[in-house]
């Protein structure tokens, strides 16, 4: 017996010492997969800050992309992988602040605030940070118009602070943007990232806030769109609904002309006329524009009015080179683009109609590159004739912008390794009739070799509606249709005030709809109008799939599963 | 791959189950000293005492009755025995009896008294009478006369009643009766059940009843429901210790590591299955369960330490006693629980923890103490309070899935009165706590917080029993109930008090010996509804023969939006660093808006066997329909016109911008539940005490009141099992050897668990898949020094079947204790 219990109680303190193990199977929804971390400081220079209250305002907003796919204009990207916001509170904890109810602004001598910020989790990647100071406490990160930094702002990120330095009161200069790497390479020969079992910390990363914003963000309405038209339909609005008629439609298999060889008004002309294109005002329309900027109201837009009244407008100017697929016509700021929204056209999934395709990683991201046209005439345009800053003589109160029949079809999870540039012709007659035959449209091999596209293909463009946007190199950008121009599904419907104005209300919770913001003003890619344009799509390919899907090039349809 | 309970290990782990049992069985079949089932035992050593009395064999009787009382002590046995004593003229014995009784200050202890003294006057006189009649004369010898008994009507009548008939007070909100009577089906743990299983988690006691759903979830929190739908927080089931309630209105929620009161301080548990708001009120969902402790006054004093794998440490010390009309009871322990399994390993840099020990779960001081004073005829008058304070880990909703209460206290303090066919309590309930996540990834926010609610709760119950005629009789109980709330936590918009009040009738008329029925009803005023809850119930019950009923009922019940439900604000920050869900009661953009209650509508036909001394059967089949289920709402996407109102702007005390509300809504799905138990428990010779049980659930969801596009959100959930099966051996032996296997299956479930998406941004249902499991616990044990020490080995899931008892719980695998118990 006496063995029995010694026995019994040497087993016991066996098992009483055992250790608490590991839940190692991973379906516990507790258990928090190791992931990467990014810490540092940030640190800010620039006037003293605006204080109400008792408190700061604004905060330091620190955004984290993807190294292989930034913002626009570097990259494609319609969101930030992560950012946190460091309260003004924090970052200029020893500032006085005014206590009153009024905005106080101190003038003054620049200050120099930093604070610790960390961004978490994060999946294992090269990252860059950009950061900006968001003065006026304006930053809300759900929506377009209201996410991106506004003149006054103070921009920065972790950049090369040395060459920074050095293009100091260069108005376009762009900063390098350093990679933050989360993860540790496989090996010396496959440098891909991996975060390991204990998680991975990028650690003291420094952030840099000093360069204020001299100008808005471009803010524009296509022209046309606050107009109400008859209904109409076409496949992304089925029902016809007035407000969703698209501002300017392109067919899948849209014909350009080829460039003249022999330069003249009228042949440029003509070739500039087989673009598709739109024209994007300044600002909104006069109905809209105290609901616009009446900063009680939701929107408060820093909309001034253009010249020669006032100082508003869109700035024009040169981005230092030609276009790509063509050397005579300049690059110009600010950046045209459209980006394939998803397709929901009773708009179950997404009632506003905003959220661009390959957001959430699901399918892929189809962009068109836009033309942006100085004084609305491509003649004009060259490269030599555009204003090479942001002058008085850049500043319009419209832009017009072609629409490349040419869409770039990415893969959202590996925007790195280049996209499908799509286009319905390689070849086609001159703008100048006195041309005979074909001619190529573009030389495909230098177009292959433009950044973020690893290959051409011939094929007819995905169907959808796309959205507009303009960029600044500041990476101020304005994109259509917004938040501003639609009611979300818990505002209810839009309720179109009578007579002139063009701004609407939502039935549920009241407030100013801009129809100019809104769900009109995008570019759709519609079937071909003609058979022939039918047919062609279809002799693109021998898959059987739905009409409008022939002689699209599947991967601008889907992703690799 | 070891935890993965296929299909091939799962059928392993059941046949070495079963084998364990048979062989137990056969090991038990084998023993020819086993003694049986305490109270069974005790009950036919009664039967044939008083059977043998009333035959005029009082030796044999008198044998009887003692062993009886040796077996399980009752005052009745005492007192029968005195009087059996009397009659067969030994009136020593019986003044001896008849003391013993009185020691127990019995109710009509003055009647006693006055037997005891006209008993002594009668030997005074006797021996006087023998004293003079011994004095012989040469020629006169001594008489050789025998004593005589005192006339019956000296010694008041025999108790008769089977006082070693189970008797539960729940059913019907205080007053005792039978399982027989009870219009609810109703199971009880008794005191023997909770010695030789070696369980010391008061909810894991309940594992082995039919209906009886248990998830042990982290080390320390164990969720109850019965009849299915269990959940993260199990809120469904009203739990009350003494009929004071437990319930955490906070939460919604029973934190049974809170109570002051350990497994030994039980006398029994009460399992009402079905709703129980009739009688309880609001949260009587599902079923009520209370905790009967030993009364002050009664058995001895005690302590028990054990100590096991990952150093699992149980400790309980009590005391009683008695001092004329005061009775008292004192009671103290601790418990520690490590966790099943660690979320977070050591080294990990991308995360901060809430505490520093990942190892434990929970860790509980406790102490408690009552006392009863009698006064007079009038009734008695009860006073008592509890402490409890230590650490908790807790599976929590939605985001906060991993909550650990650092440190909480729970304070209880009450008073009653009972007599007269009056029934009058208030207690005073407070559970502070503070709250952090377990572990977030660095420069998220742990979400600390505290919490404080007070309860008092007062209620008066008056019982009138009428006897009509020779079949005819009616028991009518009225009652009033007052609740009050103050709650404040760092989670909810601001400190939140509700006054809640509530009336119930409860009759029950027996119009003849084997049919009665019994009719309830209850309003209580729900003061976040703004209006009032009906609560009826009605009960048919037939009694074919003595010992059997059949049992039809109806019964409806409801479950209040708990204060987390009906208050919350709490910014959950998301994994996008800067952003966070606004999760909001109150909504800010329709401030009317309240989640309703949720509603159970049940059937029920049961049939109740307690005929012979050798089994007794239980069965019962129910329909529930189950609606407007709380849940988690979708979130509400913040519009560009809320920042304008200045909703969505920067919070400078977490440093986020909200991007959706949340909350909390009501399904549009409802539930249709058919189910049954069916339960045996047979003592089919000395020492062996087995029993088995089945519970059956289908449940099928009603999406009739859902839109398409919610439909498409849903998931069927079966988080239910379908199948339960328990079955377990106990065993006493007379030369001191205890033992208990307790063996459990539990079919697989799928959960429809609500999880945030954040990509997308919204809550969705998704299904999580849990392996069905089995379970084997036992505990062998050896009693020593006349029965007053008790050495023993416990374990649980010694079949080491590596499981999880909800998707998101932690990974339990076998735990043994070392166990000592020395009672005096």
């Amino acid at each position: 017996m006496n063995a029995l219990l010694r026995a019994i109680v040497l087993t016991l303190l066996v098992v009483a010492c055992g250790t608490v193990p590991i839940d190692d199977q991973g379906d516990d929804k507790r258990v928090i997969p190791p992931k990467g971390l990014i810490r540092g400081t940030v640190t800010y220079i620039g006037p003293r800050p605006c204080s109400r209250d008792g408190h700061i305002v604004g905060n330091a907003v620190i955004t984290v992309f993807d190294k292989n796919n930034p913002p626009p204009p570097a990259g494609f990207a319609s969101g930030a992988v992560n950012f946190v916001a460091v309260p003004g509170d924090v970052l200029f904890t020893n500032e006085p602040r005014s206590t009153g109810s009024d905005l106080y602004c101190p003038g003054g001598a620049a200050v120099t605030a930093s604070a610790p910020f960390t961004v978490a989790p994060m999946e294992a990647g090269s990252y860059v940070i950009r950061a900006f100071y968001d003065r006026g406490g304006r930053f809300w990160p759900t929506f377009k118009s209201r996410n991106l930094p506004e003149a006054g702002d103070i921009a920065g990120g972790y950049v090369d602070v040395e060459d920074a330095r050095k293009n100091a009161g260069n108005i376009s200069y762009q900063p390098i943007f350093l990679p933050v790497d989360v993860g540790l390479a496989r090996s010396a020969e496959d440098g891909r990232l991996d975060i390991g079992d204990n998680g991975y910390v990028a650690d003291n990363v420094p952030v840099t806030i000093g360069s204020q914003l001299p100008f808005t963000r471009p803010y524009f309405y296509p022209d046309g769109a606050e107009k109400r038209p008859d209904a109409a339909t076409t496949p992304a609005n089925p029902r016809g609904d007035p407000l969703a008629v698209p501002i300017v439609t392109m067919t899948q298999d849209h014909q350009l002309l080829a460039f003249p060889a022999n330069v003249t008004p009228e042949t440029v002309t003509a070739f500039q006329r087989s673009f598709v294109s739109t024209v994007l005002k300044w600002g909104v329309p006069a109905a809209e524009l105290d609901a616009a900027t009446d900063p009680t109201k939701p929107f408060g837009l820093q909309i001034a009015p253009a010249p020669p009244t006032g100082k508003g407008g869109i700035y024009v100017f040169s981005r230092g080179g030609p276009l790509p697929d063509n050397p005579l016509v300049a690059a110009l700021w600010p950046q045209a683009g459209f980006a394939k929204l998803i397709d929901d056209p009773n708009r179950r999934v997404d009632p506003q109609g905003l959220v661009v395709q390959g957001s959430r990683g699901q399918a892929p991201l189809v962009v068109v590159q836009g033309i942006t046209l100085f004084d609305d005439s491509l003649l004009r345009s060259t490269v030599a004739a555009v204003p090479r800053a942001p002058t008085v003589s850049a500043l319009k109160d419209h832009v017009t912008v072609l629409a490349r029949p040419a869409v770039l079809c990415l893969d959202p999870r590996d925007v790195a390794k280049g996209g499908v540039l799509v286009t319905p012709h390689f070849t086609a007659r001159s703008a100048d009739a006195s041309e005979v035959g074909e001619k190529p449209l573009f030389d495909p091999q230098a177009l292959a070799k433009q950044p973020g596209v690893r290959e051409v293909k011939k094929g007819c463009l995905p169907l959808g509606r796309y959205s507009i946007s303009l960029v600044y190199s500041t990476g101020q950008a304005w994109t259509v249709p917004n938040e501003m121009g639609s009611c979300g599904a818990l505002e209810g419907g839009v309720a179109l005030s009578q007579g002139t104005s063009s701004a609407g209300t939502c039935t549920n919770k009241a407030r100013p709809v801009l129809l100019s913001q809104g769900t009109r003003a995008v570019l759709e890619i519609v079937p071909p109008s003609t058979t022939e344009g039918a047919a062609y799509c279809r002799s693109l390919d021998n898959e059987e799939r739905p009409e409008g899907e022939r002689g699209v090039p599947v991967e601008c349809l889907k992703l690799d599963p | 791959m070891r935890g993965m309970l296929g299909g091939r290990t799962a059928k392993a782990a059941v046949l070495r189950a079963w084998t364990a049992v048979a062989l137990a069985s056969a090991v038990v079949l084998a023993s020819p000293s086993a003694s049986a089932d305490a109270r069974t035992e005790a009950r036919g050593h009664f039967k044939k005492g008083m059977e043998a009395i009333g035959q005029g064999r009082y030796e044999e009787g008198i044998a009887e009755l003692n062993e009886a009382y040796e077996i399980l002590p009752h005052p009745n046995v005492l007192y029968n025995i005195a009087r059996a004593h009397a009659e067969s003229g030994n009136l020593e014995q019986a003044v001896t009896y008849f003391r013993k009784y009185l020691d127990g200050n019995p109710a009509d202890k003055d009647e006693v008294a006055q037997i005891v003294k006209n008993l002594e006057a009668r030997i005074r006189r006797q021996r006087a009478a023998k004293e003079a009649a011994d004095k012989p004369t040469p020629d006169k010898p001594a008489p050789d006369k025998p004593v005589e008994p005192p006339p019956a009507q000296e010694l008041g009548k025999a108790r008769t009643e089977d006082v070693f008939e189970e008797t539960v007070v729940t059913a019907s909100k205080g007053a005792q009766q039978t399982p027989l009577e009870a219009s609810n089906s109703t199971s009880i743990i008794t005191e023997q059940d909770i010695r030789l299983s070696g369980i010391v988690k008061i909810p894991e006691l309940l594992r082995r009843l039919a209906g009886v759903e248990i998830m042990e979830t982290t080390g320390a929190q164990t969720e109850v429901s019965i009849r299915g739908f269990n959940q993260r927080l199990s809120n469904k089931v009203l739990v009350l210790v003494d009929g004071r309630s437990v319930y955490v209105d906070l939460l919604g929620a029973t934190f049974w590591q809170t109570l002051s009161i350990g497994v030994e301080d039980i006398a029994r548990i009460e399992v009402v299955r079905g709703p129980g708001s009739a009688l309880y009120g609001a949260d009587a969902f599902g079923g009520v369960i209370n905790i009967i402790t030993k009364k002050p006054g009664e058995g001895g004093g005690g302590i028990t330490g054990a100590y096991g794998s990952q150093a699992t440490t149980h400790g309980s010390l009590w005391a009683t006693g008695r001092d004329g009309d005061v009775a008292w009871r004192v009671a103290a322990g601790y418990d520690y629980q490590p966790r099943w399994s660690r979320e977070v390993p050591n080294g990990r840099a991308d995360l901060v923890t809430g505490v520093g020990d990942q190892v434990e779960s929970g860790r509980t001081t406790r102490i408690d103490a009552r006392a009863t004073r009698k006064i007079g005829k009038i009734g008695t008058l009860g006073v008592g309070g509890g402490l409890s304070q230590g650490a908790l880990e807790v599976l929590g909703v939605g985001l906060l899935n991993d909550i650990v209460l650092p440190r909480f206290a729970s304070t209880d303090l009450t008073t009653y009165f009972e007599g007269g066919g009056f029934l009058a309590r208030v207690f005073w309930n407070r559970l502070r706590a503070d709250n952090t996540l377990n572990a977030v990834y660095v420069g998220q926010s742990l979400q600390p917080g505290r919490a404080e609610q007070n309860v008092v709760d007062a209620e008066v119950v008056y019982r009138a029993q009428t006897e009509l005629s020779a079949s005819l009789s009616n028991d009518f109980r009225i009652g009033g109930a007052y609740r009050y709330k103050d709650v404040s936590w760092t989670f909810l918009d601001r400190r939140r008090v509700e006054n809640h009040f509530g009336l119930f009738i409860h009759d029950e008329l027996r119009v003849a010996k084997p049919f009665a029925i019994v009719a309830d009803y209850r309003i209580d005023w729900v003061p976040y509804l703004q209006r009032f809850q009906q609560s009826p119930r009605g009960a048919v019950l037939v009694h074919p023969t003595k010992q059997s009923t059949i049992r039809a009922s109806v019964a409806t019940a409801f479950r209040k939006p708990t204060f987390l439900e009906s208050y919350l604000r709490l910014p959950v920050q998301l994994p996008v660093t800067g952003t966070a869900q606004l999760s909001e009661s109150v909504r800010t953009e329709d401030p009317d808006f309240r989640v309703d209650a949720e509603r159970i509508l049940s059937a029920e036909l049961g049939y109740l066997n307690q005929e012979s001394d050798f089994f007794v059967l239980d069965t019962a089949a129910y329909y529930n329909r189950v609606s407007n289920l709380i849940q988690l709402a979708q979130p509400r996407a913040l519009t560009v016109g809320d920042f304008a109102a200045g909703v969505g702007r920067l919070d400078p005390a977490t440093g986020l911008f909200p991007v959706a509300l949340g909350g909390f809504s009501n399904q549009c799905q409802a539930y249709d539940v058919v189910g049954g138990e069916a339960g045996v428990r047979t003592f089919p010779l000395k020492g062996l005490d087995v029993y088995g049980n089945y519970s059956l659930n289908l449940i099928k969801q009603d999406n009739n009141s859902c839109t398409s596009e919610e439909v498409a959100r849903l998931v069927a959930d079966q988080r239910t099992s379908m199948h339960k099966v328990n079955a377990g051996v106990q065993l006493r032996t007379a030369p001191g050897f205890d033992g208990s296997i307790d063996f459990h299956f539990v079919s697989s479930q799928v959960w429809g668990e609500q999880v945030t998406n954040v990509v997308a941004q919204q809550i969705e249902q998704q299904r999580f898949a849990l392996s069905a499991y089995t379970l084997l616990n036992a505990r062998v044990g050896y009693r020593f020094l006349a029965n007053q020490a008790e050495v023993s080995v416990v374990a649980f899931n010694a079949l080491d079947v590596r499981h999880r008892q909800h998707p998101f719980g932690q990974l339990l695998g076998r735990r043994v204790m070392g166990m000592f118990t020395y009672r005096f």
